[in-house]
């Protein structure tokens, strides 16, 4: 793989690329300030081309074009939004409760969209699939590895589940404590869970490995592309 | 005893709308009026967005003035949001203007400043979570962070084979790991997440929890 | 000879002697005491508790038991006593107060509306007698205060309940016009100006003071200046029967004006702690003209607390002094309690006995009436007392526990419970026996012994009423003012008692939680540590090692074989006709794009070989840019064309909501492509209506939420359509459970750079996972050195530790 420089402004960009990648990689011999240099140029730079997008992809054809070139259902439907959308910048002035309504809409309208999500997409396909791996019908293998398998994976399930189920019994006079039961169910779930995030450990050092591995291989590249004639120009 | 309802426009509007757009999941009948909220939601989404922009825009420009070692950081980073808009709004003249919508400047500065820094963030993480798994046995040695351990070394060994040393009994390990207890893990915990869900959105949609107040 | 033991020091005194010879304390009391003394003198105080040695029990007693036995102990005497004696002495100092702050709400604009008022309801009401007329003949009906007064004033609401109440069940007395000044205080303290005057402790009082000072003294408290909720429940009780005395229309204004508690000002006033008692005070204000309520149906409490108050312990429960306490400390809990314990008719009997002669009141109560009498001269002539508590009512109002719902469920319930348990009660101290209680309770139960100050009250029996048209009557209840007068409800101290170890508590807790609202300043680390060391050395293994591996270009490590959730995509794939539309979704961030690149490079470059119609989306604003990016970088053999042969939709905000959205109607959500152009016009797309219509779904992301809202948002919504995912390493465990649901939610699955290359090895394709994986593998294997050696370390390293520590022990 090499840096595909076609142009000037490539060039000048992977040299840039070069060395804000150096600057962020100082980090690894402690905090200082060309890290934090990085990363304030990269906070402003994504919130910046976020705003770029957004009105460009979204606010322009959505909102404006429709208000100005649109239909007269289109227009009324973009005035429609373009009273919120005003409301909404108030949260950014000192009149902060006249914008509550707008985001009253985003907020009720994000979480419907959640609750019915989860309901429909997680819970009951979940539930079913859970009871459907000792169903031999749904899975079509018999075998006790099988059977062995999809109940530690029920088990699993379960188990992780009561961990996270908080709910105690108090009684004057004592200190609330889970039932007996739930508690040694969340033992075993608590090897699931650790299980579990053992892997997601190991996922994610592996993504960060390939992220590691994709720069340094840049570095390389740059180095042998670039850098070497620099060198050798010099 | 005092019953104080804050912003009741605000709850009443959350809770009609989202109502109509959970309904809709359920009801056919339901449906247009959803897709139209569901479309307002959207475009709001978009301007909150833009709202938060000017707000972390304004807090640096705030921050700028205190004479602190901070602001000079605040500084870099107001230059570097301008900078990045002002290209934006040129490339989006020249896209409208002259219909040349490849906004090539606005993806230099992504390609070249952007991609770069936030890779490279996620490359130091590989050396800060080798790091922290040294450090975990030091800290805290006990059953489960034994095998914690074990595990996040059996999955990361189990992925790779040698070429001329083979270890199946490592890959199958790591196969029956990732595909049955961690999915049974992965599964209670997807579960649970869906039942926080649902509560905290049912909490909203019922107006008692109102985080648009503000 | 007979021996008479103190109540108070325990010593034998002779018979004869009325006070003790030790510590003068009166040992003969006033009265006689009621039944049951012969039982109940057997727990006095002056015998001898039995010799138990419970000190050690005590320490196991909880804080709370030892402040109650250290409060109740005669020899220590609380911190708070103080200020109990003062609430006493206070009462003595009310008139003072009264005088020196006047009510604010007495002025001449509230006589005028008021007259107003009064005229209108005189109007209304004219044709209607009153039926307590006929049942108190001999009482003449004299309002003590009244006015002309206009509704006009009044608000509607309050025009309409009179007119409600008054006109249909009761007909108010009327009164001369020139008595105004009670029902300007009645109506004070809800009135208009009572209201935006703001409650400090001693303004929100003065108007008890005014009303027990110039209403009571005239002696009259008919119906009408009862509360109208009042009335209205004796009307509800009585029905038809009771009707007050026919009456000028000047004097319903007093009811009129006491209805004020319910108007909006009042409901809207904002209570402060100090403020939000005074509805007690208030309470007691109405409660105190009635009569005060007889000591026996006292709860336990407030003859503790009476107890306390005086510093002396009274051998029984003593009826008539409770009397005199409920006058002063039972009215701070209002009506509810008092007017709650008026169960029975025998509860009333008090009032056929209870007098109390001007001679024999303490010198506070005799000052205070000298100065009411020269305020109010003529008024003992003019007025007359009508008693609520008379015979005829008496029966109405006991018959039935008329306020027991107004009474506090704990209140109530506490009350009846403690009687119960405690045994504290003239009935059920006769029950208990001395020998059956540990000394330490014996020592601290509340015992009374009766002083002076009680001992001329309880000669209330033989009270003769000295003014009025009772004169010279006996046993009746008394008019004058200072005997029901109202007080001004002592200031209750409301201080915590903090016993030491929980000020210690509180103390430990208040560092705690200073010490973490301090920000604490990261400690400076030095230029070379160990951790940093190893740090170093850590970034130094990783980064050589990869380093190497790009060095050389010989292949140690093998590629993955593929895993099954890698072949059905492979093979849903392949089964797509040509110019199929695919909705592929570009979810990840650009953080990630190294490893996100590399899984879909090969699943795209299959899409491609199969000539199928791309159509790109993101949820994430940088999405757009990544999709040109990759197709640049890793698909230029391909030279796909915008708007030909795929077609980049953009940034889709909102989330799982803006999802949800553009499941449902994809064309109007997404109407242009990223540049400007009509996106559906190409033919593959002209079919699509919904996401349905999509011939496959690929989901491309870094993010496990991301994964997890595209599922739960998009693959209900699917029918046929598979829906498949190359995800990031880091989020191949939570979208795995959907992969290997029964049904499957997910398809088919890439994950992480072994499915990455584990796909480009399935379409025979080198690409830029297999790029990788000499290095991802010398990674790996760089770091599980790192971590094996490090946890061997760790294990010896502890074992060092816990040598060292027995070895320290050992020595």
């Amino acid at each position: 793989m090499n840096l595909a420089i076609a142009s000037l402004a490539d060039f000048v960009g992977v040299f840039l690329g070069f060395i804000l990648t150096l600057l962020v990689f100082s980090y690894v011999l402690g905090d200082n300030p060309l890290f934090r240099l990085a990363a304030h140029i990269f906070i402003g730079v994504s919130a910046g081309y976020a705003a770029v997008i957004t009105i460009y992809n979204v606010l322009l054809p959505q909102l404006i074009f429709p208000l100005i070139y649109g239909g007269e259902g289109e227009t009324y439907f973009s005035i429609g939004m373009l009273i919120p959308s005003l409301f909404l910048f108030a949260k950014v002035t000192p009149i902060k409760r006249a914008g509550n309504w707008a985001m009253a809409i985003l907020v009720g309208i994000g979480a419907a969209a959640a609750v019915g999500g989860a309901i429909t997409g997680t819970l009951l396909p979940q539930t079913i699939g859970t009871i459907n791996s000792i169903e031999p019908s749904a899975t079509g293998d018999t075998t006790w590895a099988n059977w062995l398998n999809a109940g530690i994976i029920i088990l699993g399930t379960i188990s992780t589940l009561i961990y996270f189920h908080f709910g105690v019994r108090s009684k004057p006079g004592r200190i609330p404590k889970r039932f007996a039961f739930i508690e040694k169910i969340g033992k075993i779930g608590q090897l699931f869970i650790a299980t579990t995030f053992g892997v997601l450990f190991a996922g994610i050092y592996l993504a960060a490995l390939t992220a590691l591995i994709e720069r340094i291989s840049f570095l390389w590249n740059f180095i042998k592309e670039i850098g070497l004639q620099l060198l050798a120009s010099v | 005893m005092k019953f104080k309802f804050r912003a009741p426009l605000a709850t009443a509007i959350a809770m009609s709308v989202g109502l109509v757009v959970l309904s809709g999941y359920f009801i056919p009948a339901a449906e247009p009026l959803r897709f139209i909220l569901l479309r307002v939601g959207m475009v709001l989404a978009a301007v909150a967005l833009l709202v938060g922009v000017i707000n972390l825009l304004s807090v640096h420009i705030r921050k700028m003035a205190d004479k602190d070692s901070n602001s000079w950081n605040s500084f870099i980073l107001v230059v570097a949001l301008l900078a990045t808009l002002g290209i934006g709004f040129y490339d989006m003249f020249k896209a409208y203007m002259y219909g040349n919508p490849n906004f090539e400047w606005t993806n230099w500065i992504f390609t070249y400043i952007q991609r770069p820094i936030e890779t490279s963030l996620m490359a130091v993480m590989a050396v800060s979570l080798v790091y922290a798994a040294t450090y975990l046995l030091r800290r805290k040695m006990n059953y489960l962070a034994i095998g914690f351990f074990f595990i996040v070394l059996l999955v990361l060994l189990g992925s790779i084979s040698l070429s001329m040393m083979n270890f199946p009994i490592l890959k199958d390990i790591r196969s029956w790991i990732v595909h049955i207890p961690a999915v049974g893990g992965a599964r209670g915990l997807l579960l649970g997440i869906a039942l926080g869900t649902i509560t905290t959105g049912l909490r909203i949609i019922m107006g008692t929890d109102r985080p648009y107040e503000g | 000879m007979a021996k008479n033991n103190c109540p108070m020091c325990g010593k034998p005194n002779p018979e004869d002697r009325e006070v003790c010879q030790f510590c003068e304390a009166r040992l003969k009391p006033l009265v006689d005491s009621p039944a049951g003394d012969e039982d109940t003198s057997s727990l006095s105080p002056g015998s001898a508790p039995s010799p138990m040695d419970t000190g050690e029990l005590e320490r196991t007693l909880p804080v709370w038991l030892q402040d109650a036995r250290g409060t109740t102990s005669p020899e220590e005497p609380s911190p708070d006593s103080s200020q109990e004696e003062d609430w006493l002495a206070k009462f003595q100092d009310s008139p003072d107060s009264k005088k020196a702050e006047p009510p604010p709400i007495t002025e001449e604009g509230d006589q005028d509306w008021l007259q107003r008022i009064r005229a209108l309801e005189a109007e209304e009401k004219n044709s209607e007698k009153s039926a307590v007329e006929k049942s108190i003949p001999e009482e003449k009906a004299v309002a003590p205060g009244s006015e002309t007064v206009s509704g006009d004033d009044l608000p509607d609401w309050l025009l309409e309940m009179e007119g409600e109440e008054t006109g249909e069940e009761l007909e108010t007395p009327q009164a001369s016009p020139e008595e105004e000044a009670p029902m300007e205080t009645t109506a004070s303290p809800f009135g208009e100006d009572a209201e935006e005057t703001s409650f400090d402790d001693d303004e929100a009082l003065d108007w008890l003071d005014e009303e027990a000072g110039e209403d009571d003294p005239e002696g009259a408290v008919p119906g009408e200046d009862l509360p109208d909720w009042l009335l209205e429940m004796k009307g509800e009780e009585t029905g038809e029967e009771l009707e007050t005395p026919q009456a000028s229309p000047e004097e319903e204004v007093p009811m009129e004006t006491t209805a004020s508690p319910f108007e909006e000002d009042a409901e809207e006033t904002s209570f402060d702690d100090d403020e939000a008692l005074d509805w007690l005070d208030e309470e007691a204000g109405e409660d105190d003209p009635e009569g005060a309520v007889p000591g026996e149906d006292l709860p336990d409490w407030l003859l503790e607390m009476k107890g306390e108050e005086t510093g002396r312990e009274p051998e029984t429960p003593d009826t008539t002094s409770v009397e005199e306490d409920l006058e002063e400390s039972a009215s701070p809990f209002g009506e509810d309690v008092a007017e709650g314990l008026l169960d029975e008719e025998t509860d009333l009997d008090w009032l056929d006995e209870g007098e109390s002669p001007e001679e024999e009141m303490p010198d506070w109560l005799l000052e205070e009436k000298a100065s009411e009498d020269v305020e109010h001269p003529s008024e003992d002539e003019e007025s007359v007392f009508i008693s609520p508590f008379s015979e005829e009512k008496k029966g109405e109002i006991a018959g039935e526990d008329i306020f027991a719902d107004d009474l506090p469920q704990w209140l109530s319930e506490a009350s009846d419970e403690e009687l119960a348990e405690e045994g504290l009660s003239g009935k059920d101290l006769d029950d208990i026996t001395p020998g059956e209680l540990p000394g330490w309770v014996e020592a601290m139960r509340p015992v009374k012994a009766p002083s002076e100050e009680d001992s001329e009250l309880l000669d209330e029996e033989e009270y003769v009423e000295s003014s009025g048209p009772l004169a010279g009557m006996e046993n009746i209840l008394p008019a004058e003012a200072g005997i029901i007068k109202a007080h001004k409800a002592a200031k209750q101290s409301f201080k915590l008692k903090v016993a030491e170890s929980q000020q210690q508590y509180v103390n430990l807790l208040e560092t705690m939680v200073a010490n973490e609202e301090k920000t604490e300043a990261a400690p400076a680390q030095p230029l070379i540590s160990t951790q940093r060391v190893l740090r170093w050395l850590i970034a130094l293994v990783l980064f050589l090692s990869i380093g190497f591996a790009f060095s050389s270009t010989q292949e140690w490590f093998s590629y993955p074989f593929h895993q099954e959730e890698t072949r059905s995509i492979n093979e849903a794939i392949q089964a797509l006709p040509e110019a199929s539309p695919v909705l592929v979704a570009f979810d990840y961030e650009p953080a990630l794009s190294g490893e996100m690149n590399a899984i879909a490079a090969g699943v795209i470059d299959h899409l491609m070989l199969r000539g199928t119609y791309l159509t790109f989306v993101s949820t994430s604003p940088t999405g757009p840019v990544l999709v040109e990016n990759f197709l640049r970088t890793t698909q230029a053999q391909h030279k796909y064309i915008h708007g030909q042969q795929y077609v980049n939709l953009g940034y889709i905000p909102g989330g799982a909501a803006g999802l949800l959205s553009f499941v449902v109607s994809p064309q109007n959500i997404m109407p242009l492509a990223f540049d400007g152009a009509d996106a559906w016009k190409m033919q593959p797309l002209q079919e699509i209506k919904s996401i349905a219509d999509f011939s496959l779904v690929l989901v491309i992301t870094d993010d496990a939420d991301t994964a997890r809202i595209w599922v739960e948002q998009v693959q209900p919504n699917l029918t046929s359509t598979p829906l498949m995912m190359a995800v990031s390493a880091q989020a191949e465990p939570l979208v795995r459970p959907y992969y290997e649901a029964t049904p499957q939610q997910v398809a088919g699955l890439v994950a992480g750079l072994p499915g990455g290359t584990s796909y480009e090895q399935l379409i025979g394709r080198g690409g830029l996972a297999q790029g990788y994986w000499n290095a991802f593998s010398i990674g790996i294997i760089a770091a599980g050195v790192v971590l094996l050696i490090s946890g061997v370390a760790n294990v010896v390293l502890s074992q060092i530790d816990n040598k060292r520590k027995y070895t320290e022990v050992g020595k």
